[in-house]
């Protein structure tokens, strides 16, 4: 059974390119553009990891929907990878793992390299199967 | 504020009564004229003592200092008019005295207190007067116009100024939520600009790792290009938006801090010396004699201004040329300077480099992805630090540029971290203002 992976991200272009990435990987790819429809499908299809977007309807709409998705059992241990360029834009506003304060398990710069992504999916996915 | 000018009132206190003991032993040994009796002065003397240590008790435990301080005017002006009446009534210009209070009440209470507080002060002195000498209809009448006439002027100016802190504080509320706002927007603008670039960049990735299929070489080359200039337009829109903020925001104080450039310097020089490496080119920082070299700065924005100016050394300096990076504090300034020995400026062209979009022939001949904005950053970034920029440069031999920040002495710092920067007053008169850029056109 292939992986499933879930992405979160209002760009329709940046999601088509992901997807012909992560498809080409062999990965089943789910696709949400917006917060709310994105955790509908995180918690109706449980997927083994979820790349999420930052800055979609509102300024944290991302951030808002992790915390929510941790408080949901079947997806508190879920890896979640934040792929935003809300870092480069602003880097005093730390949403990097590191910070602490974000139940993230990866944050990645947008663009992504593809090869990057790759072997961070493979690895947290192989993390979380134990 | 009110508290400091209770203290005042406090001090001053003490002083009249030194002077009133002064006084009775004056009276005493007969230096003074027979009129002054040395009991009046002693029992004012006591009293005036006696009240500021009770008022000193009292504040410490009980009563708030507004309050207190009607307390303390009237003790003043029971003090006042037994000196009045003591020295002969009109003979002395002691009755001035309480225009001091009517003034204090006036200015940090409502006008109806101030407005009592005259009348009362009117009734001391005249009960005062006419005790003593029986004093004229007119001078009473004169005394107290004086009085309500300075009750009045003082109730319209602090007024006024009321009006216009309020109107202050509006201004500043509305500047703070505009900036806000701004940011916010800003950060939105950004977000949006860049997005596109970060789809057609994840698109040039797939095509170039072959995930969409093998390519031929051409068409790579092809792709390569596309991606290297959708950095570069994502890298533009970013510095466009940086000194659009830099030259709009409000700058807050929040944002600044003590900076030591000696330490902040080592990571910059490290990170320059790993991007000129690439190119073989050197990169060294001079000894520097101090360990601290303390400014006010915000790092984030600093460190845009130095990486910049490295980054500049670096584009414009030729394969295995060499930079140096020198520190040192001179009076009231710390300096930077960075050399390279590169293309260097032509003679009419710099005063132009700070300009928005400007890139020199030679500049543009030798790196022609540069967005010209990299100098226009540098220089907006040294007007918020009140810093002051200078740069010498001759063609194909090189350029220095010298940054003279501000110095925080160590106490200084210590004692108010919030406090103003020193002047930047080291040099001549031109080169102290905000921001100022000055060329030569050789070493």
């Amino acid at each position: 059974m292939r992986n499933r992976i879930l992405i979160i991200d209002d760009d329709p272009d940046y999601v088509a390119a992901i997807s012909a990435l992560l498809e080409a990987a062999d990965y089943e790819v789910l696709t949400a553009y917006n917060g709310t429809d994105g955790l509908k499908l995180a918690i109706s299809q449980q997927p083994d990891l979820v790349l999420l977007d930052v800055v979609m309807t509102d300024r944290t709409e991302g951030l808002r929907v992790l915390k929510e998705m941790r408080t949901v059992p079947a997806l508190e241990h879920t890896p979640v990878v934040i792929i935003s360029s809300i870092y480069t834009e602003m880097p005093v506003f730390q949403v990097s793992p590191d910070a602490g304060w974000v139940p993230a398990d990866l944050f990645l710069p947008k663009p992504v390299d593809p090869s990057r992504l790759l072997a961070e999916a493979a690895r947290l996915i192989a993390v979380h199967k134990g | 504020m009110l508290a400091e000018r209770i203290q005042w009132f406090v001090r001053i206190r003490w002083a009249i009564a030194a002077l009133c003991a002064a006084a009775a032993v004056g009276a005493g040994i007969g230096l003074l004229p027979e009129i002054f009796d040395y009991r009046y002065f002693v029992g004012t003397a006591l009293f005036l003592g006696a009240a500021n240590l009770f008022f000193r008790w009292v504040t410490a435990r009980f009563l708030r200092k507004r309050r207190l301080m009607v307390g303390q005017v009237l003790v003043d002006y029971l003090a006042i008019a037994v000196l009045t009446y003591a020295t002969g009534g009109t003979a002395t210009p002691l009755p001035m005295l309480f225009l001091i209070h009517i003034i204090l009440v006036s200015l940090f209470f409502r006008p109806l207190t101030g407005l009592l507080v005259t009348g009362l002060g009117f009734g001391c002195a005249w009960v005062a007067l006419l005790a003593s000498s029986g004093a004229s209809f007119w001078y009473g009448a004169i005394l107290g116009s004086s009085f309500l006439f300075c009750w009045y002027l003082t109730c319209t100016i602090t007024q006024s100024l009321k009006l216009r802190e309020e109107q202050l504080e509006e201004s500043n509320a509305m500047l703070e939520r505009l900036d806000r706002e701004k940011t916010q927007a800003t950060l939105r603008a950004t977000h949006e600009l860049k997005a596109p670039f970060s789809a057609i960049k994840s698109y040039v990735y797939l095509l170039r790792d072959g995930y969409c299929g093998e390519l031929p070489a051409e068409a790579l080359e092809v792709v390569g290009r596309i991606g290297d200039r959708c950095d570069r337009l994502t890298d533009m829109i970013a510095a466009i938006l940086q000194v659009g903020n830099l030259r709009t925001a409000v700058v807050k104080e929040d944002d600044f801090e003590p900076v030591n450039l000696v330490e902040f310097m080592v990571p910059e020089v490290e990170e320059a010396a790993v991007l000129a490496n690439a190119r073989k080119i050197t990169v060294k920082a001079a000894p520097c004699q101090e360990r601290e070299i303390m400014i006010r700065a915000a790092p984030r924005h600093l460190h845009t201004m130095i990486s910049n100016l490295l980054r500049n050394a670096i584009n414009y300096s030729q394969e295995g040329g060499d930079i140096e990076v020198a520190l040192f504090s001179a009076k009231r300034n710390a300096v930077l300077r960075i050399t390279d020995h590169g293309i260097g400026i032509a003679r009419e062209q710099i005063p132009k480099i700070f300009d928005d979009f400007f890139r020199s022939t030679s500049a543009a001949r030798v790196n022609p992805n540069g967005n010209g904005l990299g100098l226009t950053l540098v220089k907006e970034v040294a007007k918020i630090h009140s810093a002051t920029i200078e740069v010498a440069s001759e063609e194909g031999q090189g350029t220095i540029f010298w940054v003279w920040f501000p110095r925080v002495s160590a106490a200084a710092q210590r004692e108010d971290e919030g406090g103003e920067p020193a002047r930047n007053d080291d040099k001549g008169e031109d080169a102290r203002r905000t921001g100022e850029v000055s060329h030569e056109a050789h070493h």
